[in-house]
């Protein structure tokens, strides 16, 4: 199996949630291809020492998000259909977190929304100069 | 199908309450942790469940049965305490668990006790307390039983052991073995549990899974000036209990933490921040509200 | 559970397989040294000859072995006949009186080895003189001693519960086995333990016995009766420590080691004369009481009434012992099964 999870169990993120994260954000940045197989509920389980049960629900999950396809007795794999899209609607899940992450923390700390406006036009900017 | 099921289970030593109306359920091929303080009750629970100890109420059910001889084929139970014998050897240990239990495989024992590094030549007497408990896990877990009740089955084990043990119990509930554990290591229940209880001073405080602990019981934190007042959260159902420290505000949330935060901003905290609490915060968190109110 | 009572019965036949094998060579050292110093089972050299005398040995066609001694310088001619299938001796001796009345085989000595005569007369100047090695043992005899080491081991396995109670009845009380026949599998050890410590004995004794003379064991009518004292004896004696050590977690080695001086003083106090107030008549009879339910009152293999040995008694030991054994292993059992680990 090429790729590798860690989890960290001690984390108040759920371990399923921090597997899924995982396995999305491998997608979204190829490290896992349309139709590559993972790694079996017991053989994760065993490697990560988790639960059986919370690897089950994290692939249930991603079966659910149409992240991966599970066949009985033959295991789970990454989704063939429209790969392209698969790995960008991935992307776009991550991301959706980080940003919203971080407009509440501003949010919060008693930032306007012009200026979190301002910021995120500077870091597209920044990051992507070629649409100016 | 293999479950645990302990209803109102009370147990007392004569004036002093092991267990007080404790109800559990633990499901077919779940890993379930059991967590308490020292004497909260964890091998009363235990002893009770086995019959090794009369309980004074309750009802203990194993897949909807109740506790005959022949449900002990079934189940391996991995006490706290060696209850080897010193005398004899291990050897001689995987001889009489082999004369108890139909189920015994001596070839799956041996393996288990090398990778323990454990000689089976040796009388019991010489090792050390960590290689009694790998002994007695490694007789339990060679009878594949269906059930496994563990009361610190890594004690006095180095880490490395430590890991096999885990291992061994991630492995016998992918096979759809039904564990019950209770550990100290609140990082090893965090691993390998899929549900936990936490009891204190005999009762139930807390039950749930893990993962859904986690994804409720959060710390939200802001900070708000002198003339706050925290009365419309220290009722909330939403909220443990209430940390209030100058400008500072803790709402110890069971759920909607997001919520939470979003109405202590509306209401004028600033820096309002949502923390993520691993299972030893949340027993932590459990332990000590069930302290701070003794009569509640 | 019961592996590990057999470990125990094993070890403990070890122990007393080597205290037999060191009470053998003993005894076989006795054997020896007994031979070296005269005791002779020869008798024609205990006839006293001079350095004249001659000695000649034939076979008969009966298969008889005959040895002619003559001594002229005395006159004396002795004509030993010996059996070689029970050597058995037919002796004929012919001389003067003064010579025959110092040969020892006209007065053989009733000894351990237990030269029997079978008959003697006087023909003349021939002494004839028919002797038999034979002895009998009478087989209750064995079973004293075998009685003595099994009540050793019993008091040994007396503890069997109080082990199990201190911090193992979580093995004992988690097999697929009611608590009820987990006992009697360990009880059932146990007896084994005590009678195969019979057998051991038993063996030992006839071994003993054997080297000094062949073992020919007699049977009286009281015999069997003795023997099931014997036997029954030791085990009552384990189902009253079971009894008294069934619920202990601590202090069952003390308790079996206490048994041993209380039942004693017990016995003592209800059959020695305390005198004829009425303090000491009813001390008496409350001592007396108690001590129907002590085995060892009931393990007399001496019964004597005024010196004639009193063979009624047996029969009733026995009922007394087997009825003890079973209400005792009962009570252990009944309190064993309610031990909380």
């Amino acid at each position: 199996m090429p790729m590798t999870f860690t989890v960290d169990p001690r984390s108040g993120v759920p371990i399923y949630l921090q597997l899924i994260e995982q396995v999305k954000r491998a997608v979204a940045l190829g490290a896992l291809i349309s139709g590559e197989q993972l790694p079996t509920v017991k053989q994760l389980a065993l490697d990560l020492t988790i639960n059986p049960n919370t690897v089950a629900r994290a692939y249930r999950e991603l079966e659910r998000e149409a992240v991966i396809d599970t066949a009985p007795g033959r295991g789970s794999f990454i989704r063939t259909d429209g790969a392209g899209n698969q790995t960008g609607h991935a992307a776009a899940d991550v991301v959706r977190d980080v940003v919203d992450k971080t407009v509440r923390e501003a949010k919060s700390l008693g930032a306007q929304r012009a200026l979190l406006t301002e910021i995120f036009q500077g870091a597209l900017d920044r990051w992507f100069p070629e649409a100016q | 199908m293999s479950t645990v099921s302990i209803a109102h289970l009370r147990k007392t030593y004569g004036q002093f309450v092991a267990v007080d109306d404790l109800s559990l359920d633990i499901p077919s091929g779940c890993v379930f942790g059991l967590l308490g303080p020292n004497g909260s009750g964890k091998t009363t629970t235990f002893k009770c469940a086995l019959g090794l100890a009369r309980r004074d109420a309750g009802d203990i059910r194993y897949d909807n049965v109740s506790l005959v001889p022949q449900t002990f084929e079934r189940i391996a139970y991995v006490p706290e305490k060696s209850v080897l014998f010193e005398g004899i050897t291990v050897a001689e240990h995987m001889e009489l668990t082999r004369r108890s239990f139909a189920r015994f495989d001596v070839k799956r024992c041996a393996e288990l006790l090398a990778g323990f590094g454990i000689d089976p030549r040796k009388r019991v007497r010489v090792l050390s307390k960590g290689m009694k408990t790998a002994t007695a896990v490694a007789l339990a877990f060679a009878r594949t039983p269906d059930i496994m009740i563990l009361d610190e089955p890594t004690s006095g084990l180095d880490p490395i052991n430590q890991r096999v043990v885990l291992n061994l119990i991630v492995e016998a509930s992918a096979n759809g073995t039904t564990v019950v554990f209770s550990s100290h290591q609140i990082g090893q229940v965090e691993r390998a549990a899929e549900r936990i209880a936490i009891i204190d001073r005999g009762t139930l405080i807390l039950e749930g899974a893990v993962d859904d602990l986690k994804a409720r019981r959060k710390i939200v934190e802001g900070v708000v000036d002198e003339h706050f007042s925290v009365d419309g959260f220290a009722g909330d159902a939403r909220v443990a209990y209430v940390e209030h420290n100058g400008r500072i505000i803790r709402l110890h949330a069971i759920s909607n933490a997001d919520d939470l935060a979003a109405e202590l901003s509306a209401r004028g905290a600033i820096g309002v921040r949502v923390l993520d609490l691993g299972l030893e915060d949340i027993f932590f968190q459990s332990v000590s509200t069930a302290a701070s109110r003794p009569e509640a | 559970m019961y592996y590990f009572e057999w470990l125990r019965v094993r070890r403990v036949f070890i122990v007393v397989g080597i205290v037999l094998a060191v009470l053998l060579a003993l005894n076989v050292w006795a054997r020896i040294r007994v031979n070296e110093t005269g005791m002779n089972t020869n008798w024609s050299t205990n006839i006293p000859l001079s350095e004249r005398a001659t000695q000649t040995e034939h076979k008969l066609a009966n298969g008889i072995n005959e040895t002619i001694i003559d001594d002229p310088s005395n006159g004396l001619h002795a004509v030993i006949d010996t059996n070689p299938s029970d050597w058995s001796r037919s002796i004929d001796v012919t001389g003067p009186k003064n010579v025959i009345a110092q040969s020892e085989v006209l007065h053989p000595q009733e000894s351990i080895i237990a030269i029997h005569v079978v008959s003697q007369s006087t023909n003349g100047a021939t002494q004839h003189v028919v002797v038999t090695q034979r002895i009998e043992t009478p087989i209750e005899y064995l079973f004293v001693a075998t009685m003595l080491f099994a009540l050793i081991t019993a008091t040994i396995f007396g503890t069997a519960f109080g082990i199990q109670n201190s911090g193992h009845l979580e093995i004992a009380f988690t097999v697929p086995a009611r608590r009820e026949e987990t006992a009697l599998r360990l009880i059932g050890m146990d007896l084994l333990g005590i009678l195969g410590t019979d057998a051991l004995v038993i063996i030992a004794a006839v071994l003993a016995v054997a080297t000094w003379t062949f073992p020919h064991l007699a049977w009286t009518s009281q015999s069997l009766l003795m023997i099931g004292v014997a036997l029954l004896g030791p085990i009552a004696w384990y189902a009253m420590l079971l009894v008294a050590t069934a619920s202990l977690r601590r202090g069952f080695g003390v308790a079996v080691g206490l048994a041993w001086p209380v039942a004693i003083f017990v016995l003592v106090m209800a059959h020695v004369n305390l005198g004829t107030s009425n303090l000491a008549q009813s001390i008496q009879t409350i001592f007396g009481a108690i001590n129907v339910l002590n085995p060892l009152e009931h393990m007399n293999l001496g019964r004597t009434d005024n010196g004639i040995v009193d063979t009624t008694g047996y029969g009733a030991s026995i009922v007394w012992l087997c009825g003890l054994a079973i209400a005792y292993l009962a009570l252990a059992i009944a309190q064993w099964r309610r031990v909380e680990a």
